[in-house]
């Protein structure tokens, strides 16, 4: 299974070194300078009556894959609807690529690349038709075009699909076929919202390979997801819950942050209470958790320089260690943890955020 | 043994016809659930019919509206407004609205085929000599209308104007003749006594001398008469005149027969007397039996020629207007559904966010739907003309020009429509009452100038009334499509594109 993985990910980048691009992406970049692709101060949202997103503060590093993970309707696909400009915000300031939301010009929306959650292919057209018309809207030659989709389709392994109806499509195709959507265009920034939502979990996995190829490629990336381990792909993650960023991180800064130090998982059959007692009394340690007769899950400042001391203190109490191992908690552990931990406005908890409804629910209130 | 608690069996389940209907049922509900949601539709599928039957049923009158003329007549040098001024003429413009009054018959005729009036009233050289001869005054009334309803509303118009001229005829002669016979009642009366009271076997001097008096007084009022009739000059009224004038004579000759009786023998003066009256009344019985009844009573007859070739033909006044109907509805309904479309699949989303402008996508919706609907156009304007044999008489330039105007205007108004509906059932509603609408109150039925103001305003909102209007000109008639129309067509068109782009706009660049 991973051998294949790793083959699929191997072909998939020389399929993408081959794909022409349809300008200079260099002569673009220059004109910015160094301006960060997004920046999100202080950005508050509001639809109709609700806060869909309070105070939010972020930004996205050139070459960064982002993930903004959280439940169903905590903001996610608000907040990338404001870096797109899809939404203004009510308070605060979005700029992408130096520009703020209020003076984007013209050639900015050429730059990005947008799979919205909801992208829905015209099912009377084939696939190859769809993605023409696209690469129409984004100003592409004809000639660009059948260039462009023929190695897109060979990186998705959708080749054989080129001349299906969109409307006979899985949704697993269907989701590659908007990924390729927004991609046609060769953008620098790529905003992507569910993409792995209802998939099966090989997809997902393919689908970020695709990411992380992308990410490689120069692209900075801003991907929405609900599953919580998905979030272990990402150089950085943010954590929204009901509107509220509540932590913002590499995955590592988040375990840490989430559990408070490195986790250790210590195993012998010596082990009671009062030994445990004793690790909880040393200053490297911040946590002591039974997890079992014979295993204790120990959080430490740093796992390098706390072993030895466990071992040591262990030992006083005539506990022979027989294997003390760094553990990664899972991303949902620490979603969990971090969640829990938080305390969002009572309002901003009890507003559930439906993001399929949202453009209808903006509709409704600018209508 | 424990007791168990078996779940009570459903009604439902023991009868199987109850779920059948439980299910018929839920799906109906759930229909009417969204239904009774959405406040908009309900509006539009209840109330929009009604208002547009209230309006039309209120607004549409088929004989309302006064045609306008030019009245072709010998002005025999007389101005225009002297010749307006005419009792006759006066007449003529209580159902007619006579916007001139010429000589020119060639010019009139002119302006009734590029369709600035609706009729030609051409008058006889000498109505008057017309009558004297026996017959009737012949009003030559042309028309160029194709639109069966108006060509129903103008005959009406005509008939009704004739039928005036008649009864007017007819009243003023009566009138003018009671007025003489209420003049000469009272001294008929007084004579009638004298006669009664005259003694046959009185003094035969004393009666001389007393019907001498009253041959004298009615010879008077055979005057008085002969003098009313020659005021009148009214043809109706010579009949009632000459039955006067006949009793009077007789009255006269009855007396001077008594007057020439008394003391002489009877015999021979009496026939003498019989005689002169007798052929008295034969000259004014034959004078009166020389203009037919038939003219006396009805003294105007109108005779009407209608340009339009294809008249008649209710296949060939529906073609055009049936084109029109079909391409504005096919702008319009395939506009409103693309926008619909995209809005349901969430595309609209992604078209935001994309770098093509609404004006863009608007351009190319616009060059796309438009280019088939005018494809459309074209073949059947072949079939109608090459199966059906719908007459074409005009210019083919103008006819484009018409057609790109016509389905530029309705694909904008599809937009709109589609832009201000919220759901596809809205959108589609919103097509069918346009199509209703349009239908009731841009000519396609009646003739646009039967509807009331209220209705006739709405009529100007419709491409469909100018594409009518323009088509039936072009095709039908053979002539340019109006600047009205063309006008009309344009203003529709720019101001419909407008407010799309604005929508448009508005719904993608949503903040």
């Amino acid at each position: 299974m991973l051998e294949s993985l790793v083959a699929g990910a191997r072909r998939a980048r020389a399929l993408w070194r081959r794909i022409p691009a349809p300008f200079s992406a260099e002569q673009a970049r220059s004109a910015e300078g160094d301006a960060l692709p997004v920046v999100m101060e202080h950005v508050s949202k509001r639809l109709g009556k609700r806060e869909a997103l309070h105070d939010l503060s972020l930004t996205v590093r050139s070459g960064e894959l982002l993930a903004l993970v959280g439940p169903s309707g905590c903001g996610k696909t608000t907040a990338v609807r404001l870096m797109c400009n899809f939404y203004w915000p009510t308070s605060g300031m979005v700029r992408v690529m130096g520009y703020d939301y209020r003076h984007w010009p013209p050639w900015l929306r050429e730059r990005i690349g947008y799979m919205p959650q909801s992208f829905a292919l015209y099912p009377r057209l084939t696939v190859e038709e769809n993605l023409r018309y696209v690469a129409g809207l984004y100003g592409l030659s004809p000639q660009e075009r059948a260039g462009r989709i023929a190695a897109l389709l060979d990186l998705m392994d959708l080749a054989d699909a080129r001349s299906a109806l969109a409307a006979n499509l899985s949704g697993g195709m269907r989701r590659r076929v908007a990924l390729i959507s927004a991609l046609l265009h060769t953008p620098d920034l790529i905003f992507v919202d569910e993409p792995t939502a209802g998939l099966d979990p090989a997809l997902r996995v393919r689908l970020w390979q695709h990411f992380k190829l992308l990410r490689e490629q120069g692209c900075s990336l801003v991907v929405t997801t609900q599953y919580i381990d998905e979030a272990d792909y990402c150089d950085r993650v943010a954590v929204l819950r009901a509107g509220h960023l509540l932590a913002l991180g590499t995955p590592e800064d988040l375990r840490r942050q989430a559990f408070g130090g490195d986790v250790l998982e210590v195993r012998s059959a010596d082990l009671s209470a009062r030994s445990a007692r004793a690790l909880d009394s040393l200053p490297v340690v911040r946590e002591v958790e039974q997890l079992g007769l014979d295993a204790l899950r120990v959080v430490v400042d740093g796992a390098r320089r706390a072993i030895p001391q466990l071992i040591t203190e262990l030992a006083k109490y005539d506990v022979t260690v027989e294997s003390v191992s760094e553990r990664r908690p899972s991303f949902d552990e620490v979603f969990l943890r971090l969640t829990s931990g938080a305390t969002p406005s009572p309002r901003a908890t009890l507003v559930e955020e439906p993001e399929e409804e949202e453009s209808h629910a903006e509709d409704e209130g600018t209508a | 043994m424990p007791k168990t608690k078996e779940l009570p069996e459903t009604k439902a389940r023991r009868r199987p016809t109850m779920r059948r209907r439980y299910r018929v049922l839920a799906v109906g509900n759930r229909w009417r659930g969204e239904f009774i949601r959405q406040s908009s539709l309900f509006a539009l599928v209840v109330l929009g019919p009604f208002l547009l039957l209230a309006l039309f049923a209120v607004g549409f009158r088929l004989n309302a509206f006064r045609p306008s003329a030019i009245l072709v007549a010998p002005l025999g040098g007389l101005k225009p407004a002297e010749v307006r001024a005419l009792p006759y003429v006066r007449s003529l413009n209580v159902n007619v609205d006579i916007q001139a009054i010429t000589e020119n018959e060639g010019w009139a005729l002119n302006q009734v085929r590029q369709g600035t009036v609706d009729m030609v009233i051409t008058l006889p050289e000498n109505p008057a000599l017309d009558l004297t001869h026996g017959q009737r005054t012949v009003l030559t009334i042309t028309v160029n209308v194709v639109n069966p309803l108006l060509r129903i509303a103008l005959y009406n118009a005509i008939n009704q104007q004739i039928a005036g001229l008649n009864a007017e005829a007819v009243t003023v002669a009566i009138r003018g003749v009671q007025t003489s016979t209420h003049q000469l009642e009272p001294t008929l009366i007084s004579l009638n006594r004298e006669l009664q009271a005259l003694d046959p076997h009185g003094d035969p001097a004393q009666n001389r001398a007393q019907l001498n008096d009253i041959i004298t007084q009615l010879e008077s009022l055979r005057a008085t008469t002969q003098k009313n009739e020659q005021a009148q000059k009214n043809t109706a009224a010579d009949i009632y005149y000459a039955a006067i004038l006949a009793a009077t004579d007789q009255a006269i000759t009855a007396a001077k027969t008594a007057e020439q009786d008394a003391g002489t023998p009877v015999g021979v003066l009496e026939l003498t007397a019989a005689k002169q009256r007798s052929g008295q009344l034969l000259a004014l019985v034959q004078d009166t039996n020389a203009i037919p009844a038939s003219t006396l009573a009805i003294p105007f007859e109108a005779s009407i020629t209608n340009l339009a070739s294809s008249a008649d033909d209710l296949t060939a006044f529906y073609g055009p207007a049936a084109l029109a109907l079909l391409l504005q509805h096919l702008g319009a309904t395939l506009a409103a559904l693309s926008m619909v479309q995209d809005r349901q699949l969430g595309a609209t989303e992604f078209l935001a966010v994309s770098p093509a402008t609404p004006g863009e996508m608007l351009l190319g919706r616009f060059l796309q739907y438009g280019g088939v609907t005018l494809g459309v156009g074209l073949l059947l304007t072949l079939l109608l003309v090459f199966l059906l044999g719908i007459p074409f008489i005009g210019s083919a330039i103008w006819f484009g020009v018409v057609l790109v105007l016509l389905v530029w205007a309705s694909v904008a108004l599809g937009f709109c429509l589609s832009l201000i509906t919220r759901s596809d059932a809205q959108a589609v509603q919103a097509i069918m009452l346009l199509l209703v609408g349009a239908i009731f109150f841009s000519g396609f039925i009646g003739p646009l100038r039967a509807l009331a103001p209220p209705a006739r305003q709405l009529a100007y909102v419709f491409p469909l009334t100018y594409g009518i209007d323009a088509l039936d000109k072009v095709m039908l008639l053979g002539a340019a499509p109006g600047w009205d129309n063309l006008l009309g067509l344009l203003v529709l068109a720019l101001a419909l594109t407008v407010l799309a782009a604005w929508l448009f706009r508005r719904e993608l660049r949503s903040k």
